[in-house]
């Protein structure tokens, strides 16, 4: 299973990054819901507007808090899949986090399958 | 259930017959071909959309009895059924038409930059649509279908064809830059096929051609203490790639019956790719000047009047034109490239009403400049052998008046052309009558 989001949709203007990522013609019936996985999808949960101002939120909201990088960033991972990361991951998102910021980190984890696929 | 082929031969207006004939092509190497009366060789198209309507009278079918008659009062000989009230006396052709080429084949001077390609184009001047309303026969024209929840032409070709090259997408789409036609990204949609094979936009003029290829310069808020700067040069990319990489690659490891953590992390690839394929794809700049002058790429005025003018469309045409070559050329299957947007005013696409002397001028110049460029530098590379270039609009426009200079729809005949792929050039198959509003009677 897919994670996924309810939110009400205007029919005439389909948003790009929902369509992006199979949500479902909203002026028809669908009873089965896409799964794709193309290159256009990879780049926007890279680098659309909206997930790198939800990084940016994010990264702002750990780094008040003052932890050590490898504190802050089994914190993350903690929030969005629910386990502990294991040292070398700790090990991995703390080095990224020390070169270019919580916000490449949380970047990187909206990209994780496993915060993508529930199941 | 219908065959495929059954189905793609059956859907109107030969799109479906063309993707027929593609896969043919594929699937007729080394083995024997039953039903076609020539090699099949199309493995590319390019659909040339006009948006609103082009008028098949003023441009590509000409008709003297429709010249003679000009002024005098409309009589069709049949009740017909206006869009709007466009039954006003017969309104001759707004251009005069000469023959061109070998074949002598007669267009109107607005389209004259069509005439050194004309003995390549095969017209059909009977189409027949089955609405006058925009949104139902753009559809009509782009999957076959007059109603929305079936596959565009291109995403049909995708699927079945699937991609030449894996840096770019298979199906690409390159809007008006005013903005989309009627139905929207539904022209381009895979309905009920994978979502893989729906069209991709590019937007060649734009500083960002593709949504999301890069990202952007971004920041809502000042910069807090000791956080997040530093995410968007290049080398922040490259190492958050690489770890994203690794975790998802541990975690597959942990999931190895899992055939979408693979399929996902190849996608990532591929975008990686496409971030340096689309750019290099779209940037003119390694094209020689003969070429650049072909397009009307040449001298390209810094500023335009704010009017919509003859110049202007011929640039921006021409652009399309010319990175729909670059596409197919680095073997992208299926280009759309539209002309006109959606309805308004003042009018920016064919719908000619009011004035088509006015509205359809700067289009069909434009239209033919570029579609004249595209079809010589084609040849000249070989490429019109396996590529077939297919000119589309929604409906004909009426032979009557509207207001006195604009034409009201006509869906019950109108005109399209093809070129190349195998499309033996310089006919015309079939025709209209001397109204210019009906396919003529068959004798029984």
């Amino acid at each position: 299973m897919r994670r996924s989001v309810y939110r009400f949709i205007a029919r005439s203007q389909t948003q790009p990054l929902m369509t992006s990522l199979d949500c479902a013609d909203p002026s028809m019936q669908v009873d089965v819901r896409n799964q794709s996985n193309s290159a256009t999808q990879a780049l926007s949960l890279l680098n659309n507007a909206f997930t790198l101002m939800v990084a940016e939120e994010w990264a702002d909201r750990v780094s008040r808090s003052g932890l050590a990088n490898d504190e802050a960033v089994s914190k993350m991972v903690m929030k969005a899949i629910v386990r502990e990361p294991d040292k070398a991951e700790t090990q991995m998102l703390s080095d990224l986090a020390k070169q270019h910021g919580l916000t490449a980190v949380a970047r990187v984890i909206f990209n994780l399958n496993e915060f993508l696929y529930v199941d | 259930m219908s065959h495929r082929r059954n189905f793609l031969m059956n859907s109107a207006c030969g799109l479906g017959a063309l993707a027929l004939q593609a896969m043919l092509a594929d699937e007729s190497r080394g083995a024997t071909t039953r039903g076609l009366h020539h090699r099949p060789r199309a493995k590319r198209v390019i659909q040339l959309f006009m948006a609103g309507a082009a008028s098949h009278i003023d441009l590509f079918d000409y008709k003297p009895a429709l010249a003679k008659a000009h002024g005098k009062p409309s009589d069709f000989g049949e009740p017909i059924e206006a869009f709007q009230n466009g039954l006003g006396p017969w309104l001759g052709p707004i251009w005069p038409f000469r023959p061109y080429g070998e074949s002598g084949k007669p267009l109107s001077s607005i389209v004259s930059a069509l005439g050194n390609v004309v003995d390549d184009m095969a017209f059909v001047h009977n189409m027949v649509g089955k609405s006058g309303v925009h949104s139902q026969a753009t559809l009509l024209q782009t999957t076959g279908f007059d109603r929305p929840g079936f596959p565009s032409a291109g995403a049909w070709v995708s699927y079945a064809l699937g991609s030449l090259n894996d840096n770019l997408p298979t199906f690409v789409v390159l809007p008006d830059h005013r903005g989309l036609a009627s139905n929207g990204t539904k022209n381009w949609d895979s309905a009920f096929l994978p979502p893989q094979s729906a069209g991709t936009v590019i937007y060649p003029d734009r500083p960002q051609p593709i949504a999301d290829l890069y990202p952007q310069p971004f920041r809502t808020k000042p910069e807090p203490q000791g956080a997040s700067r530093g995410w968007l040069p290049p080398q922040s990319e490259q190492d958050l790639r690489a770890t994203l990489k690794r975790l998802n690659e541990r975690h597959a490891l942990e999931h190895p019956h899992d055939p979408r953590l693979e399929a996902r992390i190849e996608s990532y690839e591929l975008a990686a790719k496409m971030q340096l394929a689309a750019p290099a794809a779209l940037d003119f700049s390694d094209e020689p000047d003969h070429v650049m002058k072909l397009y009307g790429l040449d001298n390209v005025p810094s500023h335009f009047p704010t009017e919509i003018n003859a110049r202007e469309e011929a640039v921006l045409f021409g652009r399309k034109c010319l990175a729909a070559r670059r596409l197919i050329e680095r073997g992208v299957r299926f280009v759309q490239v539209w002309s006109g947007n959606d309805n308004g005013f003042p009018r920016r696409n064919w719908d000619s009403h009011e004035d088509v002397e006015r509205d359809h001028g700067p289009l069909a110049y434009g239209m033919a400049s570029g579609a004249s460029a595209l079809i010589q530098d084609l040849k000249q590379r070989g490429l019109l052998e396996d590529t077939v270039v297919l000119w589309t609009t929604e409906f004909g426009r009426l032979p009557s008046s509207q207001g006195g200079r604009g034409r009201d729809h006509n869906p019950f005949v109108f005109t399209n052309w093809l070129c190349g792929g195998g499309v033996r050039g310089g006919i015309t198959c079939g025709q209209s009558d001397q109204w210019v509003t009906n396919p003529p009677i068959e004798p029984k």
